[in-house]
């Protein structure tokens, strides 16, 4: 088949191959930056499909969407638009780990997204499988199935968990794609081809269920906010607010499913065998929970809605790959879900993927200038982590298109920095999940303050239009403003401040006090000192709870901005790409393995490299440091 | 790496005449102006660069003298690093240069890792090709060094016991990263009052070993000591017993002993620096002596255990007077073993004009053949935790106890933090916590918390 006679088709600058959460903002942010693009799907139906989970955001993905939303990408509006129900989690903890999370509908969410496509300027979409793609005159031409060639400057892979695909349940496997849409099977090959190393994952996805056989009333409910929050400044706050929320609900699993389970434990692939390739620790399935934890006697699973008008309920926490019957006796074993009506049986589900450690960051790969790489294709999993990937990916290909300088995220400026840095400089041998944990500039890098970190860079590219962008400078000047003002504003030992500090559990002052020092002390909070903060400005309260969270962590907001500072100039000695590891006297031989193999891109990066030590990295920069002052 | 300001001790270690500290980075100057107080009353800064100057060396906070020395400045780039440089030369003993150190750390300055003067050096050019090329052997051999210089010290057993204390800081850590990382489990994470009592266990066993510093230099490297009396009281004879040969020399004569001589020596199984002095009194025959007697004032001052002689054949007198003087000058901390000396005459000292108890009070005739009572008092005052030494759990090093000591700083703050429900900040002071404290084993955290978390917490969602 791959061999049969292709005909010129026509051609383009930017191809994106695949139109999942990470090849839509690819597509999206090329053809918005005027590069003339083609989005390849498979299926139109499969566009921005949710084949798992029906939710965006959540802990550190939360973050990413933010991100993502401040430089111009589609995912927080597309949410915005969609949501079922809007929880801030973590709120309580600190404002560094505020997570949101909407429940979506996905078949909104999928209409939403291939409507926003087709009226995109620059932007063709058409539904065909890429098989091949093949260096062509400095660019790279792909080829359908059908034998239609394209030729373009710069090919973005996002191909998600399509590649050479299959669903495994029970004794049964096949070769399908999520939700059994048609899997890529030849785009693996023409990679390996380029001398692509290929790898297996795995993931999973659990069971989905009849709203109406369900037993409610024994369920907890877990309802929305009662203030939802959007994720984009873009969308009508209140209007976002006004819309009716959808419940969730949470029941358990008891020791007669675990019975079940470990009684049927060797018809489950994982564990017969049948699954070699690997699967994310931090979202196993329910039979490797209960052999891996003998201990704990219920699990939660949480029924989230798929969709406003759609009686299908997702069990999540049931990811399962045994057999269908076995899968039946555990979820009736279930307190509330006895009569449950299965509507989709949960499957795992083996792929294709890269090792990431191939590609520069920028995401493309070191061998292939022009070949970029996005979303569960690099190694992680997620809809955030990949619509960031896709987005980084699109934009740089299209900055290539137009001649203009590369643009790297770091570590100390966002998320999305930090998980390409992981995955390019790191590698991961799971499907990599972003986590608050991850970042170590959490306190800097919260989703309150992503407009401020990266919208520039968004206006920059041309991704976030005038209106926005003045709007968010007047919001920044609001919040120093506010900033300055407490920092300046002193009030003097009072009757009435003592009896409102003493109300609030805290200490008594006999000397005058500075508003942003009172507002230091635990358990005070903005809100609590206005009956004495007399001549406090009018101001929005995004503007208000932006000024106070800067005001109580600003000593450490400080120190991490210092660690940054130092972390950044790291950053900034760079390796030159054909610095030739073996040759350089002193390095130990693994580090020359390693480094020759990941080849990074600066003294930072080469830093993080596990197995890479800290005289390895003194040998590098005076090699380095020598050949600069030999110039 | 950084441009943070380093400092560490150049010479090698272990006793010289004079040793010396090498400040280097951007500030450089401004940290040892903090503890430097040049005679000349002028600043540092405005002192000729490249020229000693002699002045005193302060403790951090400037209140006490800790000695006197040289520093010399270099201006960047013309120095061995190419940037800011102090060195301090101060007199050799260890404890005396650990002091400087420590006062230099706590005034800014941050412990030079191995070979990171050179490394700076490197990088800023000041190194040849040569040199460059084999830099890496030199880490290399650090590196070695310091496992051959721990294989022989009791580091096994230190290691074992940082090695339980970071495995419960990895757990309290793992809980709170998995509380805060997956909100909505129930994942049976560390309740705060859990989490609190753990935090506070690990902090407190780091405070143990930090306190067994103290035991560790007693059996490594010393313990400054100094032998005070009257003229004729028996310092000399006291001095030669403990010593056990005739290295100073007896005489009746008083003021024979001129300088301050410092030997190391053992009691039991303490290693005393002990210095001995000359004699205490009013009248100076001669500005040598003089000179001897300041010297020997400041020895005793600075000691951490304090050898007081009474001569039990004489009344109390105005001379004993100075020599309580001295006693209450010491540093808080410091240790008095008051010894009665000539027990073999009669007694015609007034022990009720002494501030101790009889008790208390060790005897000592010229001749006497054995000193176990005396190495009882002092084992017994440095080796206050024998479990911990037989089990090999002390610290002998600056590097270890200032790791530990940020340690607990650290886990002071994160506990703060829960009580103030500042979890996002408390994540992030375990895991400097965890990181300074496995630096002290020279282990670096990884990603091992989070394979921590994974292991422990049954994530779903």
């Amino acid at each position: 088949m791959l061999d049969q006679i292709s005909f010129h088709a026509g051609s383009c600058r930017v191809a994106v191959v695949g139109a999942g959460h990470a090849g839509l903002e690819a597509a999206l942010a090329s053809a918005r930056m005027g590069v003339d693009t083609v989005l390849f799907t498979l299926s139109l139906e499969a566009i921005g499909n949710m084949p798992c989970n029906p939710s965006i955001g959540g802990t550190g993905k939360g973050h990413l969407v933010f991100e993502i939303d401040a430089l111009g990408g589609e995912m927080g509006k597309a949410s915005d638009a969609t949501s079922l129900q809007s929880r801030m989690l973590n709120l309580g903890k600190g404002p560094a780990v505020h997570s949101l999370r909407h429940q979506s509908d996905r078949r909104a969410y999928h209409h939403y997204m291939k409507i926003c496509c087709e009226n995109t300027k620059n932007l063709r979409l058409v539904q065909a499988e890429i098989c091949r793609i093949n260096p062509f005159e400095g660019g790279y031409r792909v080829i359908t199935r059908f034998g239609a060639s394209y030729d373009c400057t710069c090919v973005v892979v996002c191909a998600g968990t399509y590649l050479k695909s299959n669903i495994v349940v029970g004794d049964v496997s096949y070769s399908a794609g999520p939700d059994h849409f048609y899997p890529a099977d030849y785009l693996s090959t023409s990679l390996e081809k380029m001398g692509i190393a290929l790898r297996r994952f795995k993931t999973g996805t659990p069971p989905r269920i009849h709203a109406d056989s369900i037993r409610y009333e024994v369920c907890e409910v877990q309802e929305g906010d009662v203030n939802p929050t959007p994720f984009s400044d873009q969308t009508d706050g209140e209007r976002f607010a006004a819309k009716k929320q959808k419940n969730c609900y949470v029941v358990y699993t008891n020791e007669k499913t675990h019975e079940i389970i470990r009684s049927n434990i060797h018809r489950s692939p994982l564990y017969s065998g049948k699954i070699k390739s690997t699967g994310p620790r931090y979202c196993p399935s329910i039979e490797d929970k209960i052999m891996r934890f003998p201990d704990k006697e219920r699990h939660q699973l949480f029924l989230e809605p798929v969709g406003a008008d759609t009686k299908e309920i997702y069990v999540q926490g049931l990811s399962s790959s045994l057999p269908e019957d076995v899968q039946n006796q555990v979820i009736h074993s279930i307190v509330g879900l006895e009569n449950a009506q299965v509507m989709r049986t949960a499957y795992a589900i083996e792929y294709d993927c890269i090792d990431p450690t191939q590609l520069r960051p920028t995401l493309e790969f070191k061998d292939h200038p022009g070949l970029f790489g996005a979303g569960q294709f690099n190694g992680t999993s997620g809809y955030e982590e990949a619509a960031c990937q896709g987005l980084v990916a699109g934009i740089n290909a299209a900055l290539r298109c137009l001649g203009k300088g590369e643009m790297v995220l770091t570590r100390q400026t966002c998320y999305i920095g930090t998980l390409i840095d992981d995955l390019v400089t790191k590698g991961t041998n799971e499907p990599y999940r972003m986590m608050t944990s991850r970042c170590e500039y959490r306190l800097i890098l919260r989703q309150d303050n992503a407009d401020r970190r990266l919208m520039e860079i968004g206006y920059g590219l041309g991704l976030v239009d005038e209106k926005r962008y003045a709007e968010k400078q007047k919001l920044f000047a609001q919040i120093d403003g506010e900033i300055a003002r407490a920092e300046s504003t002193y009030f003097s030992p009072s009757q009435k401040l003592n009896d409102l500090l003493i109300s609030l559990g805290s200490q008594s002052v006999s000397c005058g006090v500075k508003l942003a020092d009172l507002l230091r002390r635990p358990g005070i909070s903005y809100r609590d000192l206005a009956p004495i903060d007399e001549n406090r400005p009018l101001l929005p309260e995004e503007a208000l709870e932006r000024a106070e969270i800067e005001i109580k962590y600003a000593g450490y907001i400080k120190r991490q901005l210092q660690q940054a500072e130092q972390f950044k100039k790291m950053e900034e000695k760079p390796i030159p790409a054909d610095t030739d590891y073996s040759a350089i006297r002193g390095l130990r031989l693994e580090a020359v393995q390693k480094l020759s193999a990941i080849r990074p891109e600066s003294i930072g990066r080469a830093s993080r490299i596990s197995g890479v030590s800290p005289a390895d990295i003194s040998v590098l920069m005076i090699y380095l440091n020598m050949r600069e002052r030999e110039k | 790496m950084s441009d943070a300001t380093i400092a560490a001790v150049s010479s090698p270690r272990g006793k010289g005449g004079v040793a010396v500290l090498r400040v280097s980075g951007p500030e450089a100057f401004s940290v040892c102006e903090r503890i430097f107080a040049p005679r000349s009353k002028r600043k540092l800064r405005e002192c000729p660069l490249r020229y000693q100057i002699y002045g005193d060396i302060l403790s951090s906070d400037g209140k006490s003298v800790l000695d006197d020395g040289l520093a010399t400045c270099f201006a960047a780039p013309h120095s061995f690093t190419g940037e800011d440089v102090v060195e301090l030369s101060c007199h050799g003993g260890e404890v005396v240069t650990a002091m400087v150190l420590e006062s230099l750390l706590e005034s800014g300055a941050s412990l030079a890792a191995p070979g990171e003067f050179s490394r700076r050096a490197l990088m800023n050019g000041k190194l040849s090709l040569t040199a460059a090329e084999g830099i890496a052997d030199l880490l290399d051999a650090k590196t070695k060094d310091a496992a051959l210089l721990s294989s022989k010290t009791v580091r096994g057993k230190l290691s074992e016991e940082i090695g339980r204390l970071s495995e419960m800081l990895l757990a309290a850590s793992a809980s709170l990263w998995a509380y805060l990382d997956y909100p909505e489990e129930d994942l049976q994470s560390l309740s705060d009052e859990e989490l609190v009592f753990s935090l506070e266990a690990i902090r407190d066993r780091c405070a143990l070993l930090v306190k067994s510093f103290q035991m560790g230099r007693a059996i490594q490297s010393g313990i400054s000591s100094a032998i005070v009396g009257k003229p004729n009281v028996g310092k000399s004879s006291f001095f030669n017993r403990l010593l056990g040969e005739e290295r100073a020399i007896v005489t009746a004569i008083p003021g024979t002993t001129r300088d301050v001589l410092e030997y190391p020596l053992h009691v039991g199984r303490v290693l005393l620096n002990l210095s001995d002095t000359a004699g205490v009194r009013r009248d100076f025959s001669d500005a040598v002596e003089q000179i001897g007697i300041d010297r020997a004032l400041a020895a005793v001052r600075e000691s951490e255990l304090v050898f007081a002689l009474f001569d039990s054949s004489r009344p109390f007198e105005k001379e004993d007077e100075l020599v309580l003087e001295a006693l209450s000058s010491l540093e808080e901390g410091s240790v008095v073993i008051p010894v009665l000396t000539k027990k073999d005459l009669p007694q015609r000292l007034e022990l009720d004009r002494l501030p101790f108890s009889p008790e208390e009070m060790l005897s000592f005739e010229k001749d006497a053949e054995d000193l176990s009572e005396l190495a009882f008092r002092v084992e017994k005052v440095f080796i206050s935790d024998e479990f911990a030494l037989r089990e090999g759990r002390i610290i002998t090093n600056v590097r270890q106890k200032t790791n530990l000591s940020k340690c607990i700083i650290l886990l002071e703050e994160a506990i703060d933090q829960v009580l103030t429900g500042c979890k996002d900040l408390a994540s992030l002071s375990l895991e400097s916590a965890l990181a300074v404290l496995l630096e002290v084993d020279g282990k670096s955290a990884g990603e091992k918390i989070l394979d921590e978390v994974f292991s422990r917490f049954c994530i779903g969602k």
